[in-house]
C-alpha cells in the first residue's frame, strides 16, 4: 500500500511538472491556429470532413487510458483520434476545434498523424535541433565493404542508401511524401483507419538519422537512467500520461535499453522516435 | 489454430487471467519481463469477457495468428482513365458467319486507329475472337488474343513478342480455374468525365479496395497499395490528377495515396537494411513498447517486423519489377506503341510492371499485401486517334507532366496484365480483379458517359463463371446502340448475366436495372461476403447497396 502511495505521488508530480512546463508558446500556438483555420477552412469548403466542436481538456487524472474505441487518452484529456491540432512539445488547454474524418461511413480514424511541421518541432523538442540531416557518414557503400562495419566507439555505423538519401539533404523534406499527403494539407490515415506501413518505414528512416545525429554526451540525448528515461519521455510524448501502464513500461524498456552503451543509446532514441506515440498527433 | 481452439485454450487460462486482471494498476509493480503481460492484462479488464479470455493467452501465440484469421481474399482494382473505347475490346453487332455485320459508317475498332489501323484491323479488332470462351463474352479477337497469349502480338509466346520481365509470368490463360466477366453500358457514379471520384464505390461510399479493407472482405496486413503511373492523368473535372485510394465522403478525399512502384521499392530497400531502430521480436521490442501506449495491440509493427526477411529475400525481383517501370519499348507507328511527353520513344511497361509486382506480393510468405489500386493512364483523345499521344490538358494542368498510354498501348497491356494477373488465379491465388473506367469514349472520340467493366476471378464450382453482362438484343443488332456504346442511350437494363440485384438479391427490371460503374464493384463485394460470410453491406442503404450478381460456377 506504501508502494501504491508512493508511485502515485511520484506519477502526480511528473504530470504537474509536465503540464507546468509545456505551456502553448504564444507564437506556435498561433502558427498552429492558422494551420488549423486553414485546413477547416479547405475542408468546409470541399466538405469533405466533419468538424465539430469539443474540448480538450477536462478529464485528466481520470481517464483510464483509453475510450472505448481503444483510443489513447491524453494527459490533457481529449483522445488521439479526435485530438485538438497543436503544437508538438505543448499541451492545448483551451477548448479546441476538433476534426474527425471518417474513412467511409461508421468509420473514425482512430489515430491522427503529425504532418511534417508538427514532427520537425517534435523532434526539436524531444532530442534538440539540426538532427534531422543526412551526411556521408551514414551511407552505406557496399555490401561487404562499410555495410558490414560494426558500430564505432559512438555506437553509430551507415545504414542509408545514398542515392536516395543523399549527404546534407534534410530527411524529413526526403520522406516528406510518405509522411504527409502532398495533396492535402492534413494527412489522412492511410491504412483504412490506422498509421500505413509506409509511413511507419518512412518514420523508421527519420529516426534513424536524428539517433545517428544525437550526440550522447548532451542532457537531451541521454535516457540512461530511469529519471533521465522519463524526461526524455516527457519531452518527446508530452501528450501522454507518465503513469499510465504502457507509458511507465516503456520508459523502464527505454532506460534499460539506453543504458547499454552507445549503441542501446542510439537503439533506444530511434525507436523511440520511429513509434506510433511519437507519430500520434497531440 | 483457429479461433475457436484459441478460445478453448484462452479458457484454461481464464480464472488465473482474469484474477491477475483484477489487481490494482501499479506502476512499477511488474518485473521487466512482465511488462507485456502487464499491458495485455490492463487490456483484459477493459476487453468483453469472451475475448478477454482468449486474448488472456496472447503471450503464447504466434505473432501471424490473428492476420491469419481474417479473409484469404486478395483484390486487385483496376482504374482506366481517361475513359474507354468499348469497340477496341469488344466486337458489338450482328453476328453472321463468325463476323460481325454493321450498318455502314459505323466506327469500329480500327476505323480510327491512325497509324495502327491496318496491324489492329489484321489482328481482329472489328470481329468476335475465334475462341470460343472470348466469343462468347463478345471479345474482340485482338484483345482476346493478348489476354489470351499474354504476348504484344497476340501470338503463342516466342523469341521476342513478350514485354519486358513478363516471359515467366505470362503464358496461355486456363479456361475453368480463372473465370472472366465482362460488363456493357455502364452508367457513371459521379455524372463527371476525368474525375477519379467515378471510380468509387458510390459518391458517399469509398473505393472499393478501402471498402472491402474496412469491412475485413479483405485483410491486407500491411495495408493498401496504391501505384500511379503516368505522371499525371488529364483530369478535368477532377481534383486530383493522380491515383489515390478515396474515401467516403462526397469528393476526392484521399485515403490513400499513390506511389510509383519504384518509390515503394526504395522505401523497402531501406527498410531491410541496417537500422537503428529495434528489431527485436514484438513482446522485446522497444518500439512496439511505444506504439503500446496508443494501440494496446500494436499489429502494423509485428507485421512490419515479420515481413523484413521476406522483403529482403524477395528484394532483388521488386527491383527488376521497379526497372520495368521507366524501361521504354522501341516506337512502332503501325503498333500504336507510344506515350505521351516521351516523342519518338515507344511507351514504357509502367502498367505490365504494376501487375507483376502484384504478383511478387502475393508471391511474399504470408501474403502482407493483399489489396491494391492499380492505375492505368491512357491518353484524353478529344477527338484525336486510338493512336495519338499528344496531350490536351486540363487548364492549369501541365502537359508535361501527363505521360499516358496511346489507346491502344494501353489496350494492350491491359490484356497482358490481366493474363499476368489471370495465371496467378490459376496457380490457386484467391484473387479478384476488377477493371472500371469512369466513363466511355464516344465514337467521334469525345469524352462520353457508357462503359464497360471486366472482373476476373477463381473459377469452378463455389467460385465465379465466365459471364456476359449486357442487353444482348441491342448489342447484337447491325445498327442502333451499337452505332455509339459510350453515349447515354447505351445504359440498358441487361438480358443476360445474373443481373442487378437490390440489396437483398431480388432481381432488378427495367429501368431500375439499368447497371452503373459502381453496381459492378459491389458485385465484387457481395461475392467477397460470400466467400467470407462477412455481412460488409448490412449498414448500406438500400440503394448504395445494389449490385451487379457475378455469376457462380
Amino acid at each position: 500500500m506504501r508502494a501504491l502511495s508512493v508511485t502515485a505521488m511520484i506519477g502526480a508530480t511528473i504530470a504537474v511538472v509536465a503540464l507546468a512546463s509545456c505551456r502553448p508558446r504564444r507564437d506556435a500556438d498561433e502558427g498552429s491556429r492558422r494551420a488549423h483555420a486553414l485546413d477547416a477552412g479547405k475542408n468546409t469548403a470541399s466538405g469533405s470532413e466533419e468538424l465539430e466542436v469539443g474540448s480538450g481538456a477536462g478529464n485528466s487524472g481520470k481517464g483510464t487510458g483509453k475510450d472505448k474505441k481503444g483510443s489513447a487518452i491524453l494527459s490533457g484529456g481529449g483522445s488521439v483520434a479526435a485530438s485538438a491540432v497543436v503544437e508538438p512539445g505543448t499541451i492545448e488547454d483551451d477548448p479546441v476545434t476538433q476534426k474527425i474524418v471518417k474513412t467511409s461511413g461508421g468509420f473514425d480514424n482512430r489515430l491522427r498523424v503529425k504532418n511534417l511541421r508538427q514532427l520537425r518541432a517534435a523532434i526539436h523538442a524531444c532530442v534538440g535541433d539540426g538532427l534531422t540531416a543526412v551526411d556521408a557518414s551514414m551511407h552505406l557503400t557496399t555490401a561487404g565493404g562499410v555495410a558490414l562495419a560494426p558500430p564505432d566507439g559512438e555506437g553509430r555505423f551507415a545504414f542509408l542508401n545514398p542515392t536516395r538519401f543523399p549527404a546534407g539533404a534534410d530527411v524529413l523534406d526526403l520522406e516528406g511524401a510518405f509522411l504527409l499527403d502532398p495533396d492535402r494539407a492534413e494527412r489522412f490515415a492511410a491504412d483504412a483507419d490506422s498509421l500505413s506501413a509506409p509511413f511507419l518505414r518512412a518514420l523508421e528512416n527519420v529516426a534513424n538519422v536524428v539517433a545517428h545525429n544525437c550526440d550522447l554526451r548532451t542532457k537531451s540525448c541521454s535516457c540512461g537512467t530511469l529519471e533521465a528515461a522519463r524526461e526524455m519521455a516527457r519531452r518527446c510524448l508530452p501528450a501522454f500520461k507518465p503513469d499510465e501502464a504502457a507509458m511507465v513500461a516503456a520508459i523502464e524498456a527505454l532506460a534499460t535499453t539506453c543504458s547499454a552503451g552507445a549503441a542501446g543509446a542510439r537503439k533506444a532514441i530511434a525507436s523511440l522516435v520511429a513509434s506510433y506515440a511519437f507519430a500520434a498527433k497531440n | 489454430m483457429d479461433r475457436r481452439k484459441l478460445l478453448t485454450t484462452g479458457l484454461k487460462g481464464g480464472i488465473g487471467a482474469l484474477a491477475f486482471a483484477g489487481m490494482p494498476r501499479i506502476p512499477g509493480l511488474f518485473p521487466e519481463k512482465s511488462f507485456d503481460a502487464y499491458v495485455r492484462m490492463a487490456e483484459l479488464a477493459r476487453a468483453p469477457w469472451s475475448v478477454a479470455l482468449a486474448r488472456s493467452q496472447g503471450l503464447l501465440w504466434e505473432p501471424r495468428a490473428e492476420a491469419a484469421e481474417g479473409s484469404e481474399y486478395a483484390l486487385v482494382t483496376i482504374k482506366v482513365l481517361n475513359h474507354v473505347f468499348t469497340p477496341l475490346v469488344f466486337a458489338p453487332g450482328k453476328i453472321v458467319d463468325g463476323q460481325t455485320q454493321l450498318a455502314s459508317g459505323i466506327v469500329r475498332g480500327s476505323t480510327r486507329a491512325g497509324a495502327a489501323q491496318a496491324m489492329l484491323a489484321a489482328a481482329g479488332v472489328d470481329r468476335p475472337s475465334d475462341r470460343g470462351r472470348y466469343a462468347a463474352l463478345r471479345l474482340n479477337k485482338w484483345f482476346a488474343d493478348l489476354l489470351h497469349f499474354g504476348t504484344k502480338d497476340g501470338l503463342a509466346k516466342a523469341t521476342g513478342n513478350v514485354y519486358s520481365g513478363t516471359d515467366a509470368s505470362i503464358g496461355e490463360l486456363p479456361e475453368g480455374t480463372v473465370a472472366l466477366q465482362t460488363f456493357l453500358g455502364l452508367k457513371q457514379i459521379a455524372g463527371q468525365n476525368h474525375a477519379l471520384k467515378g471510380l468509387k464505390i458510390r459518391q458517399t461510399l469509398p473505393d472499393l479496395a478501402l471498402f472491402c479493407e474496412e469491412k475485413g472482405l479483405v485483410a491486407s496486413p500491411l495495408g493498401i497499395s496504391a501505384l500511379m503511373m503516368g505522371g499525371e492523368y488529364d483530369r478535368a473535372e477532377g481534383q486530383l490528377s493522380v491515383n489515390a485510394v478515396l474515401a467516403a465522403q462526397d469528393g476526392e478525399a484521399i485515403a490513400v495515396p499513390s506511389r510509383r512502384i519504384e518509390d515503394y521499392v526504395n522505401q523497402l530497400r531501406q527498410f531491410v537494411s541496417r537500422s537503428y531502430v529495434s528489431r527485436d521480436p514484438l513482446a522485446q521490442n522497444l518500439a512496439a513498447r511505444f506504439d503500446r501506449i496508443v494501440e494496446g495491440d500494436p499489429k502494423l509493427r509485428r507485421e512490419l517486423l515479420s515481413s523484413v526477411e521476406a522483403f529482403k529475400a524477395a528484394l532483388g525481383r521488386f527491383d527488376t519489377v521497379a526497372a520495368l517501370e521507366s524501361e521504354r519499348q522501341v516506337f512502332d507507328a503501325a503498333r500504336g506503341n507510344g506515350q505521351s511527353s516521351v516523342a519518338g520513344k515507344g511507351a514504357s511497361h509502367e502498367f505490365v510492371a504494376q501487375c507483376l509486382y502484384v504478383n511478387e506480393c502475393l508471391a511474399l510468405p504470408g501474403k502482407p499485401l493483399r489489396n491494391f489500386s492499380l492505375f492505368l493512364n491512357i491518353n484524353d483523345l478529344d477527338g484525336k486517334d486510338l493512336d495519338a499521344v499528344a496531350n490536351n490538358p486540363n487548364p492549369g494542368q501541365d502537359a508535361g507532366g501527363i505521360h499516358a498510354f496511346s489507346y491502344v498501348e494501353g489496350m494492350r497491356q491491359l490484356a497482358v496484365g490481366l493474363n499476368i494477373l489471370g495465371r496467378r488465379i490459376a496457380q490457386g491465388e484467391k484473387l479478384v480483379v476488377c477493371v472500371v473506367s469512369e466513363g466511355g469514349r464516344g465514337a467521334a472520340m469525345e469524352d462520353s458517359k457508357s462503359s464497360f467493366a471486366m472482373v476476373m476471378g477463381p473459377g469452378g464450382a463455389g467460385n465465379l463463371a465466365d459471364a456476359l453482362n449486357a442487353n444482348l438484343t441491342e448489342l447484337d443488332k447491325p445498327d442502333g446502340v451499337v452505332r455509339d456504346l459510350a453515349a447515354e442511350n447505351a445504359q440498358l437494363a441487361w438480358n443476360s448475366g445474373d443481373g442487378i440485384r437490390a440489396k437483398g438479391g431480388t432481381r432488378l427490371d427495367g429501368a431500375a436495372a439499368i447497371p452503373s460503374v459502381g453496381d459492378v464493384q459491389m458485385g465484387v463485394a457481395q461475392f467477397l461476403e460470400d466467400k467470407t460470410g462477412i455481412d460488409a453491406r448490412g449498414g448500406v442503404g438500400a440503394e448504395d447497396a445494389r449490385f451487379a450478381r457475378l455469376k457462380r460456377g
